[in-house]
């Protein structure tokens, strides 16, 4: 095993779930939100601030492209 | 304004505290009675006489022949909780009734309905299947707490305070300095915290249980469903091991620990604690060192919380608290909590009107 710790595969599978990840290595937060839009945080106050307000201010950013190419830095739905 | 939510289901007891006898206990600052029936059945009404109030789980109160009579009078009542005969006379007035509390005994814990019963959805009630499994060994506990149940809800969803608070026992250096991973499901009141530590200082707490030495995998995975019940799904395991694409896990240990978190007043708490492993099954030692060492840290939290109650309770109005990264979790339940309650919680925005 590498040292390396990788990002926590989600968990829960609903269709309204708020993900907030600890990016490694730093000391930031990354909130996405069930739209999809994403924001990085250091405040985990601001960070819930800006999830509970969707649908104001989130972007519907990193749609899955019908291109092919690197998919998006995002997980997939668990079964 | 009461912070405790109510409509919502709590443990009321472990089914073992519960037997042909009467039992007293309050719940969401509600007293209430508990006896189980002849055919094996948990009830639980008011505990009090609509008489003169006296509390019919107090002696010289006592139960006969399945009924429940009044120390004080002799008002009888059943274990619906109608009143089935009065002193001196034979008209027993139509109101006389104590208030029945709809009770589900599920997974060796009685769980009990606080709020409007026509609400009550036994469906609704978490599960933890594990606590009456053959396939796991359970210790548990109850221990007195002088604070609000918010205060234990905070404490739980930030495992990193075991560094300092349980130093010795189940925290080690890691656990604070690991990030963790938050999924939070409105629709489904659930938090889940996740903090997988892939190469950690093995506490004695989980070396003395499991027998492993040296360096650990050690996953700790938070499910609480606001109010009462919070899950800390504990992995055990050499460094390197994860579990098979199946699910099975064989080299791991696995040891659940589940609170359930019932308000006793809106100032103090029933703190219920177990654990549940599936290992050394019938080892009466394990059993003995799990519930001791567990007690001491569960005594811990009581002592720090004990103290921040009494600090909260004196602070002057507005105090403004500070939340970082480890907090995102225990905020994300005191929203939910709140909007439970009817609040606006503090320090954390509430969730939008959906």
């Amino acid at each position: 095993m590498s040292g390396g710790i990788p990002e926590a595969p989600p968990v829960l599978g609903g269709d309204r779930v708020y993900r907030i990840h600890w990016v490694l290595g730093t000391d930031r937060l990354r909130a996405v939100c069930h739209c999809g839009s994403e924001r990085i945080f250091e405040d985990p106050v601001e960070l819930w601030e800006w999830l509970l307000a969707h649908p104001d201010g989130h972007e519907p950013a990193a749609v899955p492209a019908p291109s092919p190419g690197p998919a998006p830095a995002r997980e997939p739905a668990p079964a | 304004m009461s912070i405790i939510p109510r409509n919502q289901w709590y443990v009321a007891a472990y089914g073992s505290e519960i037997r042909h006898e009467l039992f007293a206990r309050t719940i969401c600052d509600e007293p209430i009675l508990f006896w189980r029936t002849e055919s094996g059945e948990v009830v639980a009404n008011s505990d009090r006489c609509v008489h003169r109030r006296f509390p019919l789980s107090r002696a010289p109160s006592r139960l006969v022949d399945g009924k429940v009579v009044c120390g004080y009078h002799g008002f009888t009542y059943g274990s619906d909780g109608k009143c089935v005969a009065v002193p001196g006379q034979t008209r027993v007035p139509r109101t006389a009734r104590l208030t029945p509390y709809p009770v589900v005994e599920l997974d060796s814990l009685v769980w009990i309905w606080i709020g409007d019963p026509a609400l009550a959805d036994p469906t609704r009630i978490p599960r933890a299947t594990y606590l009456a499994s053959p396939d796991y060994t359970t210790v548990r506990g109850m221990e007195p707490l002088r604070a609000r149940f918010a205060l234990l809800v905070d404490n739980l969803l930030d495992l990193s305070h075991e560094t300092y608070l349980h130093g010795g026992y189940i925290g080690t250096p890691e656990v604070a300095s690991t990030p963790i991973s938050t999924e939070v499901d409105d629709e489904a009141g659930i938090v889940y915290v996740s903090r997988h530590m892939d190469d950690a200082e093995c506490p004695p707490f989980y070396a003395k249980s499991t027998g492993l030495q040296g360096r650990i995998a050690r996953w700790q995975d938070i499910e609480y469903t606001p109010p009462c019940l919070y899950k800390l799904h504990s992995r055990i395991a050499p460094v390197g091991s994860v579990p098979n694409p199946d699910g099975t896990d064989p080299d791991a240990y696995h040891v659940e620990v589940v609170y359930a978190i019932t308000p006793e007043t809106e100032h103090s708490t029933h703190d219920f604690w177990m654990v549940a492993r599936d290992f050394a099954l019938d080892d009466e030692a394990v059993s003995a060192f799990l519930a001791e060492n567990n007690r001491t840290v569960v005594l811990q939290d009581v002592e720090a919380l004990d103290v921040l109650e009494q600090e909260i309770q004196g602070e002057p109005e507005g105090y403004q608290e500070l939340s970082i990264n480890i907090d995102t979790g225990g905020l994300a339940a005191r929203r939910m909590l709140a909007r439970m309650a009817g609040q606006a919680p503090r320090n954390a925005p509430a969730a939008p009107a959906r």
